[in-house]
């Protein structure tokens, strides 16, 4: 699954160590999210979300599922 | 985090009586020799020398992990970054994913290999085959009783 993860994460000038900790998980798991090899489960994709202020729907990109 | 702080608080008890009983059990049983329930039925000398060797490797190993595991649990409870980081190493949704896709398979690969290995030795060694296929039939009555617990569960 795409998301906007990196991009959310370059803009505010975090590392995936950073984000990791305040979501409550590994740096590994972010970066597997980043470059689609995992997909989030839904409380860690909200607490991403929330994170960066923004709807699930803005961080992760659904349209591969849509069809 | 709070209830993870204390789920470990009770743990480090737990192991603590644990180390303390194992231990006993390892100098009466290994060390002093207390009775001879570790002396094998069958073979040699030279085989209860080596089997007596393997109970005591694993046994110490064992209690060596006991304390291992203790240690970090102390420091974790005395150490708010060292309980985040154990809290986000036991809670990580990807490493609980690959902990159970390894499982899944190491049981689909143990379920084909045990019955290849049951029957060719079949053609060698009537014990070793029954042996093996036994552990295969348990192995998967084990698997299907979990897979029927957890469909009622979730």
């Amino acid at each position: 699954m795409k998301t906007k993860i990196r991009e959310l994460r370059k803009a505010r000038k975090l590392s995936q160590e950073e984000l990791a900790e305040a979501v409550g998980t590994t740096r590994q798991t972010i970066t597997s999210i980043e470059v689609g090899k995992y997909t989030a489960s839904l409380p860690l994709a909200y607490k991403i979300a929330r994170f960066f202020g923004l709807t699930i729907e803005e961080v992760f990109d659904f349209s591969d599922l849509e069809d | 985090m709070e209830q993870f702080k204390k789920k470990l608080m009770a743990q480090n008890k737990n192991t603590i009586i644990g180390i303390i009983i194992w231990f006993v059990i390892c100098v009466a049983g290994i060390v002093c020799e207390a009775g001879d329930f570790l002396i094998p039925i069958t073979g040699d000398s030279h085989w209860a020398s080596k089997w007596h060797g393997f109970i005591s490797g694993v046994s110490f190993a064992f209690l060596v992990l006991m304390i291992v595991s203790l240690i970090q649990g102390i420091r974790a409870v005395k150490d708010e970054k060292a309980l985040k980081k154990l809290y986000i190493a036991e809670t990580d949704e990807r490493n609980i994913h690959i902990t159970t896709s390894a499982q899944a398979s190491s049981m689909k690969a143990f379920l084909i290999l045990g019955l290849a290995a049951g029957i060719i030795a079949g053609y060698f060694s009537m014990t070793v085959s029954v042996t093996i296929l036994a552990c295969v039939v348990i192995h998967s009555c084990i698997g299907i009783g979990f897979k029927v617990y957890y469909s009622k569960k979730l």
